[in-house]
Parts: C-alpha cells; sequence; structure tokens
C-alpha cells in the first residue's frame, strides 16, 4: 500500500461542506491534504485552513480544471508523492474507497480511475443517469477509449501521469481532455468501483443539464479547431 | 457623388487612419497591415465605382455585384470570427496559466 501520497480537492465556494470533508479524510488518516481554492466568494479557505488542509489560493475563478492542473502541478513540483488522488469537495465521494485507489501497483498503473457504474450510486436521479451515461458514449466515441466512467473526479494519478498529463481545458470539460490525454500519452489505466452519495447539496452545486450540452460541444469545438 | 458615397469615403479613410497608426506604433505587423488595407482599399473602390462589382461579378459568373459582396463580405466576417476565437482562446490559457502560478508562487512565498 503506497504511503507517500496526497489528496487534492478543488473547491469552489464550498464552506458548508469542505471543513467536514478534510476532517472526515483526516480521520482517516490522510493527513497530506491540498485544497485549491478556485477564486470563492465565502469562506471555503479559511474553512479548509481551520480542518487542517494546506490551501492554495486562485486569485480569480477560472474553473474545476484548472483549480486541478494549479494542484497537480504544486505537488509535482513541490512533493513528488507516488500518487496524487482528486477528491471532491461537496461529499460526493466516499473516504472508505480510498485505500483501493492506495492498493494499487503503480508501477505497472499509471492513473486509476473510479467509477460509479462498477461500484454504486446512492440517491442518483435518473435523469443524471442517463445524462452521465449518454456523456460516457461520447467520451468514448471522441477518445477511443472504452470506460464505464469518464465524469468522475474520483482519480488517483501516478508519478508519471500527474507528469504527463497536461490539463488546459479549465472548465468542467477537463474529464473529456484527461481521458483524451490517457490515450494520447499511452498510459496505463485501470477503472476501479466506487461509491457516489448525492445529497441535495451535491445536486444542487453539480452540473445541470445544459452544462453537459456545453461540454459536449465545446469538446466538439476544440477538436474541430 | 451621392451623400451615402461621401458618408463611406468618411468612415473609410477614418479607419484606414487608424490602421496606418496602429502599424506606425507596431500594434500590428506587415500582415495584418497589408490585410486591413486591402479591405478598406476594396470597399473604396467599390463605393466610388460601384458599376466594378457587377464587373468583377460577371466575370467570375454571378450576376450582381451586390451577390458577390454579399459572399465575399460572409467570408471575411466569419474568418475574422475564427480568428477573434482562436485569440480569444490564447488569452483565456494564458490567463488560467498566469492565475495558476501566481497562487502557486503565493503559497510559497507564504509558507
Amino acid at each position: 500500500m503506497i504511503n507517500n501520497y496526497w489528496i487534492l480537492i478543488p473547491a469552489y465556494n464550498e464552506q458548508k461542506k469542505i471543513a467536514l470533508v478534510v476532517k472526515e479524510l483526516i480521520s482517516h488518516g490522510h493527513t497530506n491534504i491540498l485544497v485549491v481554492n478556485d477564486g470563492s466568494k465565502d469562506n471555503t479557505s479559511l474553512e479548509a485552513k481551520n480542518a487542517g488542509a494546506q490551501v492554495i489560493e486562485h486569485i480569480i475563478n477560472r474553473g474545476q480544471g484548472a483549480a486541478l492542473q494549479t494542484g497537480l502541478s504544486y505537488l509535482s513540483e513541490n512533493k513528488s508523492p507516488e500518487c496524487i488522488i482528486t477528491f471532491d469537495a461537496d461529499g460526493q465521494h466516499d473516504v472508505t474507497d480510498i485505500p483501493k485507489f492506495l492498493n494499487q501497483d503503480f508501477t505497472k498503473i499509471d492513473i486509476v480511475l473510479g467509477s460509479r457504474f462498477l461500484g454504486t450510486q446512492i440517491n442518483i436521479p435518473i435523469m443524471r443517469k442517463i445524462i452521465l451515461k449518454l456523456g460516457v458514449i461520447f467520451t468514448n466515441i471522441v477518445s477511443g477509449i472504452s470506460l464505464t466512467d469518464t465524469h468522475n473526479g474520483f482519480r488517483a494519478f501516478g508519478r508519471k501521469a500527474y507528469q504527463e498529463i497536461k490539463i488546459s481545458q479549465r472548465g468542467m470539460e477537463h474529464a473529456s481532455e484527461i481521458i483524451e490525454e490517457i490515450v494520447k500519452k499511452k498510459l496505463q489505466y485501470k477503472e476501479i468501483p466506487v461509491t457516489i452519495h448525492y445529497s441535495d447539496y451535491s445536486l444542487e452545486k453539480g452540473q445541470r443539464t445544459v452544462g453537459f450540452i456545453k461540454i459536449a460541444l465545446k469538446v466538439i469545438l476544440r477538436k474541430l479547431l | 457623388m451621392s451623400i451615402l458615397q461621401i458618408i463611406i469615403l468618411i468612415i473609410i479613410s477614418f479607419t484606414a487612419s487608424r490602421t496606418l497608426l496602429r502599424f506606425n506604433d507596431k500594434s500590428i505587423g506587415y500582415g495584418e497591415f497589408i490585410f486591413w488595407t486591402f479591405i478598406w482599399t476594396t470597399i473604396l473602390v467599390l463605393a466610388v465605382k460601384p458599376y466594378l462589382s457587377d464587373t468583377i461579378a460577371q466575370a467570375l459568373g454571378v450576376q450582381r455585384g451586390t451577390d458577390i459582396m454579399f459572399f465575399f463580405g460572409t467570408i471575411v466576417l466569419f474568418y475574422l470570427i475564427f480568428r477573434l476565437y482562436v485569440k480569444l482562446d490564447s488569452l483565456d490559457r494564458h490567463l488560467t496559466e498566469l492565475n495558476s502560478n501566481t497562487s502557486k508562487a503565493i503559497h510559497k512565498l507564504k509558507k
């Protein structure tokens, strides 16, 4: 099991949940936590710091993809851990899934992708499930890869993956870009089952249907230009 | 010369002078200067001698000069929108990179 790892949490206006998420991670022994506060207008930063996380502050809001890239490059340049696990700030991810990522052999696998469709989705609305499934089909066609879940933020980047993957899409379309980078850089990947807890809060914070259409359009536009 | 032609002449003279000024202060390069000068000159010539558009149209197998002007106008507009999109995208990426690098540097200084 890997000991030298960091948990990376991109956060935007998450003052209600971030402290709970950080404290839960620490209570399970995951003490290396980096929160990238993506220009929040609330007290996300203070809450995360008080809960025990290190915090990098984006001066302005640039989106989840940008926050992830900041965190990945910072940890790569300064900590060089064996793996970096990306974790959502809204409490959707299950802390008890983390050991599943840490038990992977990162000498053979470059990136481990969490899949809610191999695992469990608690309280997932049917519309969200349909949209996510369509997103999977779309991303698989665009990237030429076969995955069961393409827009899940629960991932573990091994050293080769976090050094080679460059996220240039600053918004939510970064999820499709990561899959494309895996293909382009010929990285070894593996999907493992994870549990996603949907709550009123996480659904309120998450993507709307229109958001998914926007992501698809941006991915198509990027492919064309 | 009609009032419309005079108005077009004034507008073109003004925009052409701005292009020259921007070229002189090196805000735009040779390529852009030539491109814009060509655009303004074409509009100027067609405004003063509108029948020329009919001659060009007929040479290209189109009946009316207005059709050919509309056609080329649309192409130029699409091209300019494309260039703007590319430029905006590049600016957006640079802003994200600048934001990220500044954030990391400030975090290191605070530690």
